[in-house]
């Protein structure tokens, strides 16, 4: 049976600092997703979407966190927040322009995680990186 | 729009006027700037600076959307206050939606000092971006001037658009690999825990113990790592006791049933003296302790005086006793109900013998239910002829019935657990 929104935990942070984060990270946010009754498509661009913002701290800021939200405005739906401090992805506005060529791939996976969502923002200077993601229920 | 109306009246005269010459040169040097933008916003920049500094200082704004369904974002102006425009326009407001039909709208509701809207499309129904200008300007320079920035704004939407979707594939493709490698690691767990589970099973079901007058052979092939089929054998002075049981289903849950059933066996086999009464003391022990945890078997029990060859059998609705008497394969059926069902069972001992040469060999019905390739089942008389086959020829019946059936069934393996438990008499 569907779980009632109301049930469904408000917000969940996952430390992301060894790879096995990246799976409870993306298991978090499949979760929730599902108790919020989103379609299984969703799901799983939500998870995709975690997992590639966890695996780019990971790789490149080795520590960070993830937060999944529980959203209910401006929409009902799905929020998260990826921040680091790490070293910040140069040159983001040509990065996300779909323009750059990037040696290392940094932020280059940024553009699909902003494909496969509703709504992106992103700010990134050396030492400090958030990236926002929603996904809206319906 | 049309490309290059802007020179047309004065090359039919073959002269070009230096005002001309001068626009062509400008324009020249605008596309190559153009080209060379990376992106949308750059775009927009090149045909505003090139809009101040050629076209009379003309007040302009440019809007694209990050795709083919997104609103229209403020890109760049040549206003002196950002702030002062609107940031978004909508791509299903009316404005947009008029410049899909007009191409230019003059008065637009947009906050700042613009007078003229022109829709900048790539195709005849697609907006890519929205121009705003303070003044009009002459047609024919409007003309090329967006047919070159919507030209250069189009194909950098169509390469934040490609570059995206391909963004998401290699976004997906790395997820696919990591829940591969998640999948591959779960699973090589599993294998690990199923190889000791089936030591642990094979440790427990043991050895068949060396008796003298008597050559036991033992078949044990579970289907995938543990089965749901058991033996024991044990000897108590001159009671050579042989059990089989087969559980409902096969695998990990089977196996567990196994388990119980065998710790159950453990705990009455010594004081149960007929194979009827064992039968009754495993039922009860099941029947009564897991209550609900719907542990379902069928069983048979021999008892063989291995002094004197009498044999006492019985059985709870497994598969018949096959005994080789004189050479001559025969089953003894048994009947029986099923065990584990509910409590206060009981079950028949029926008295036979044998002498010193005689087979009594017990299975499960995992080799005669096998299926061949045409779906026909090996059958209980196909084993009752290899096992009278083997037994005349003194070779192992159980292997000969193992290799046969898996002969039949065309394949590595079986379709279900399969056991057998033989002993020749006499050695």
């Amino acid at each position: 049976m569907m779980q009632a929104a109301s049930d469904v935990q408000e917000s969940i942070e996952i430390r992301i600092t060894l790879e096995g984060d990246v799976v409870r990270a993306r298991g978090a946010g499949r979760d929730m997703c599902r108790a919020l009754g989103m379609s299984e498509i969703n799901q799983v661009k939500v998870a995709t979407a975690i997992s590639e913002l966890a695996r780019n701290i990971f790789h490149y800021a080795k520590t960070g966190s993830v937060v999944v939200r529980k959203l209910t405005t401006p929409k009902a739906g799905i929020e998260i927040v990826a921040s680091d401090s790490g070293p910040g992805i140069p040159d983001i506005k040509l990065v996300l322009s779909g323009t750059y060529k990037s040696k290392t791939g940094m932020g280059k996976g940024l553009l699909g995680a902003r494909r496969l969502m509703d709504h992106f923002e992103i700010e990134s200077a050396p030492g400090r990186t958030v990236v926002v993601l929603r996904k809206y229920a319906k | 729009m049309t490309q290059g109306a802007g020179p047309s009246a004065s090359r039919e005269s073959g002269v070009e006027s230096p005002t001309t010459l001068r626009r062509l040169r400008s324009f020249a040097a605008f596309r190559r700037a153009l080209r060379v933008a990376e992106s949308a916003e750059d775009v927009a920049n090149v045909t505003i600076a090139f809009a101040s500094s050629e076209l009379g200082g003309t007040q302009m704004s440019i809007y694209c959307g990050e795709d083919y369904a997104a609103d229209f974002d403020l890109l760049a102006t040549s206003a002196a206050s950002r702030d002062a425009l609107s940031q978004r326009i909508e791509r299903e407001g009316s404005l947009a939606q008029r410049l899909l039909t007009e191409a230019v709208v003059r008065d637009p509701e947009i906050v700042g000092s613009h007078s003229v809207a022109v829709a900048l499309r790539d195709t005849s129904e697609r907006l890519v971006g929205i121009a705003f200008l303070a003044d009009d300007l002459d047609p024919a320079i409007l003309d090329e001037l967006v047919f070159d920035t919507e030209t250069a704004l189009a194909a950098r939407v169509m390469n934040r658009v490609r570059a995206e979707e391909l963004a998401v594939l290699e976004v997906q493709e790395r997820e696919l690999v990591s829940l591969l490698r998640e999948v591959q690691e779960r699973d090589a767990i599993i294998q690990k825990d199923l190889e000791e589970a089936r030591e642990f099973q094979r440790r427990t079901l043991g050895d068949p113990p060396r008796v003298e007058g008597a050559s036991i052979e033992v078949v044990y092939r579970p289907l995938g790592q543990v089965g749901g089929d058991l033996y024991a054998v044990s000897l108590n002075g001159n009671r050579l006791r042989l059990f089989i049981a087969d559980a409902t289903g096969h695998g990990v849950s089977a196996s567990l049933t196994t388990m119980f059933i065998k710790s159950v066996y453990d705990t009455v086999n010594v004081s149960a003296n007929a194979p009827g009464l064992l039968l009754e003391a495993v039922n009860e022990g099941i029947a009564r302790n897991y209550k609900g945890a719907q542990m379902v078997f069928t069983a048979s029990c021999v008892d063989l005086d291995v002094a004197t060859g009498e044999l006492a059998f019985s059985s709870a609705a497994h598969p018949p006793l096959c005994l080789v008497r004189g050479g001559k394969a025969t089953y003894v059926e048994g009947g029986g109900a099923l065990l584990g069902v509910r409590l206060k069972m009981r079950f028949e001992t029926q008295h036979l013998r044998v002498a010193k040469g005689d087979g009594i060999y017990l299975f499960t019905d995992g080799f005669t239910e096998t299926p061949g390739p045409g779906g026909e089942q090996f059958g209980e008389e196909r084993l009752l002829s290899i096992v009278e086959d083997a037994h005349a020829r003194k070779i192992l019946a159980g292997k000969a019935l193992d290799e046969a059936a898996l002969a039949f069934a065309g394949r590595s393996e079986l379709s279900d657990d399969a056991t057998f438990v033989g002993v020749h008499y006499g050695g």
